[in-house]
């Protein structure tokens, strides 16, 4: 289930849960491997990347640990509790949302300075606490290594080297969150005498005596019910009005910001009695550090953004274009006749036969030819990418340039997300701070063209133009992308936030994550889009059959034939293409094999390379598919999300008149 | 309409910049090490600790520091203990 950070559904998913069963939530900074940790705790696959905002909202997953089930929940990275998550909501809402009886708080081993204070922050809410000293094997090559026993008495908490990716110790960081989990349940209903669980003070004097005095008005809030909070969080009243969290909790986060600079301190001072270098390696400095450096310098970094850009492009074309020529050969060798010897035997009527064989057969060799071969290679492309923690590089280098339109370099991350699905990237903008900024970067997400998009004009004109014409349709796009970004900064008031962003190491890409992680987005893709292409292509095969596809596409022909110079066919491809968008290509491809005889070539015999452009071009701007809309009308509103398409397509139109009557097709 | 006739409770959930800084580890006494200034106004990459830090313009020019001549305009150097 996906519930929004700011949601109710969290409380009521979190509620769900019978008290019995201990609750874990994973908490840490950005990209420190909480959601790998998740998957390999849960033994089931969940979303990472090597970038900052992967997970947007909360996950839980039931899990059985030595015969008790437990809960454990993923959360956003934070970098404090007090940090806002999104417009609506701060991470401690969030977190205590999900009604935690324990956090597991998943740290950087190879720097503990940096993440000390978050685990501190979660032990001062009062709930039981065990640290994940994660990324083990990434500080054990840097020659970095931690005292775990020591840590343990400092943090007075249980404390684990981990590793999300070999499971190293995950599972112990596990047992040991769902015992105290257990052990705070005992306690809350009675069934255990309580331990102490206030943590030993740690930080100085005057800063321990300042929450003490704020603790004991949060007590009295305790006793008197939230009615006496008077200014305070009505929530954070309510939490510790049901003992959800201590006053002591409630008054660190009243006072973060005296208590964060010396949880600061207190980590600085800890890591180093912890923490040992072993001095040759700490001297070398890894290829992957310098790739780090020279991927945000100007030189070789704008160069290399360039290099990659094109290079996914070319790649995707080069070996998508082989696997289509692959798959389709296949088809028609294995699957097509007997589909089509099935087809002719259980269904008499020859006219719903034939209308069946567009789903069945040419819907399915469509999708196989023009689709699926783009889509997977494309996500393949994209996974390696955003495995190798080049993304927050793209993000410092294009901050200038996303600055005139309104948006901080942050944004490149959900955008370049986009290139695969906009569904998710439009989510992925959850975590920006202003709404402004939400509605610039949604606006730019559902401008960029997304995999099914890609693929459709990598299909349209690699077989039928060549490369160049489809990277010349590319580099309109981004254009238009571009334009569109500029009119939206100029008509949504407010100002832009600047970038603030810890960049994500640069990393070998691990071969097996980079296929799952494709796979896993490929599977969701087909079970999404291969009924509603099957059935699409049955749609419009009994409006063919029938011969009422004629009548229909005279409404449209005005706009089509008229303006844009397309066959009138293509604009009913284009309409059905709002269900999804490489419809547009394979609903087409399907009506050149029934019309031309089998092979994706025939789309070629129909429309002229210069249509194809045009076509290609507009559908990759011209409203977002159907899936997009309902995500743009979720987080922001059904008029924005209107305001949005509309917009789209009338720069779609607009553009593709123009270049049709440059390239003369019209 | 003057703000206070308006009798509707405003959340508030965002944090100051200094705060943000902080929570980067960007506080007084930490040591920082610039490594790249963007050209044409563009950010400032920083490192702090095991971190590099990306801050916008505007936010890297209300970092003080002492000692160094003109953060970010140099690349660190790498000199050899
Ligand atoms: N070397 C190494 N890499 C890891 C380990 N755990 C995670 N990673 C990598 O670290 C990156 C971040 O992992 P995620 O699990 O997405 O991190 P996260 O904390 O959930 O990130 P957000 O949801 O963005 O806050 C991915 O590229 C992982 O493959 C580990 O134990 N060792
Ligand atoms: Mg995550």
């Amino acid at each position: 289930m996906n519930c929004s950070p700011a949601g109710s559904a969290c409380v009521d998913e979190a509620r769900q849960g019978t008290d019995a069963v201990p609750t874990i939530a994973l908490v840490g900074r950005p990209n420190v491997g909480k959601s790998t940790l998740f998957a390999r705790a849960t033994g089931r696959y969940a979303e990472a990347s090597n970038a900052p905002g992967t997970t947007v909202a909360t996950a839980r997953r039931r899990v059985d640990v030595d015969g008790r089930p437990a809960d454990l929940v993923d959360l956003p990275g934070t970098a404090s509790l007090t940090a806002p998550i999104g417009e609506e909501t701060v991470f401690w809402s969030l977190l205590l949302r999900a009604r935690p009886d324990a956090i597991l708080v998943v740290a950087d081993a190879g720097d503990l300075a940096r993440h000390l204070p978050l685990a501190l922050a979660c032990r001062d809410l009062g709930l039981p606490i065990v640290l994940a000293a994660n990324l083990a094997d990434e500080a054990a090559s840097r020659g970095v290594s931690v005292d775990t026993g020591r840590l343990s008495q400092l943090l007075a908490a249980p404390v684990h080297r981990t590793s999300g990716r070999s499971g190293l110790g995950v599972a112990d960081a596990v047992v040991d969150a769902v015992r105290l989990g257990a052990r705070r349940i005992a306690v809350r209903s009675g069934t255990s005498s309580p331990r102490s669980t206030i943590p030993a003070r740690a930080y100085p004097l005057d800063v321990e005596a300042a929450i003490e005095r704020r603790a004991s008005e949060w007590g009295s809030v305790r006793s008197l019910g939230a009615a006496a909070a008077g200014s305070a969080s009505w929530e954070l009243a309510d939490l510790v009005g049901v003992g959800a969290m201590s006053s002591r909790g409630a008054a660190t986060l009243d006072l973060a910001a005296i208590v964060d600079p010396a949880r600061w301190a207190v980590g600085r001072r800890w890591a180093g009695q912890v923490v040992a270098r072993s001095a040759s390696r700490a001297d070398r400095r890894p290829l992957a550090e310098r790739l780090g450096t020279w991927s945000v310098a100007p030189w070789p970094g704008i160069p290399l953004f360039i290099a990659v850009t094109l290079g996914i492009l070319l790649a995707m074309m080069a070996i998508g274009s082989v696997l289509s020529s692959l798959l389709t050969t296949v088809w028609q060798a294995t699957a097509s006749p007997a589909i089509r010897a099935a087809v002719s035997v259980a269904v008499p009527d020859a006219t719903v036969g034939r209308a069946l064989l567009w789903g069945l057969d040419d819907g399915v060799l469509s999708m196989l030819a023009v689709g699926i071969p783009y889509i997977l290679t494309f996500y393949v492309l994209l996974a390696f990418l955003e495995d190798s923690g080049y993304l927050t590089s793209v993000a410092v280098l294009t901050d200038r340039v996303l600055g005139t339109l309104g948006l901080s370099g942050r944004v490149s991350i959900p955008i370049l997300a986009a290139t695969g699905c906009n569904v998710p990237a439009i989510y992925g903008t959850r975590l920006l701070a202003s709404r402004r900024e939400r509605v610039l970067a949604s606006f730019l997400i559902t401008m960029t063209p997304c995999s099914a998009r890609i693929a459709v004009v990598s299909g349209a004109l690699v077989p039928f133009a060549g490369v160049g014409p489809a990277l010349a349709a590319f580099g309109v796009i981004a254009c238009l992308t571009l334009a569109g970004g500029l009119l939206a900064n100029r008509l949504v008031p407010g100002r832009q936030s600047t970038i603030v962003l810890e960049l994500a190491p640069i990393r070998r890409p691990i071969l097996g994550h980079v296929a799952r992680k494709a796979w896993w987005r490929f599977g969701s893709f087909v079970r999404a889009a291969m009924p509603l292409m099957v059935v699409g292509s049955i749609v419009l095969g009994f409006l063919y059959e029938t011969g009422l596809i004629w009548r229909l596409t005279t409404v449209l022909d005005p706009v089509m034939v008229g303006w844009l110079g397309l066959p009138s066919v293509a604009g009913l491809a284009l309409v059905f293409a709002f269900l999804r968008k490489e419809l547009a290509l394979q609903l087409l491809a399907t009506l050149a094999i029934v019309q031309l005889g089998q092979g994706a070539a025939s789309i070629g015999s129909f429309m002229s390379a210069g249509q194809l452009f045009v076509y290609a071009v507009v559908t990759a701007v011209s409203f977002p598919c159907i899936a997009t809309l309902a995500a743009l009308t979720g987080e922001l509103g059904r008029r924005t999300a209107m305001a949005m398409s509309g917009a789209t397509i009338a720069i779609a139109l607009l553009a593709g008149g123009i270049i049709a009557r440059a390239l003369g097709v019209a | 309409m003057s703000l206070a006739d308006d009798e509707r409770a405003y959340p508030v959930v965002g944090l100051s910049l200094a705060d943000q800084l902080a929570a980067e580890g960007l506080v007084a006494g930490v040591l920082l090490v610039p490594e790249r200034r963007l050209p044409l106004g563009g950010p400032v990459v920083v490192k702090i600790g095991g971190a590099r830090i990306a801050l916008g313009r505007e936010v890297a020019h209300r970092v003080m520091v002492r000692g160094v001549p003109d953060v970010g305009v140099r690349a660190p150097r790498e000199s050899a203990p």
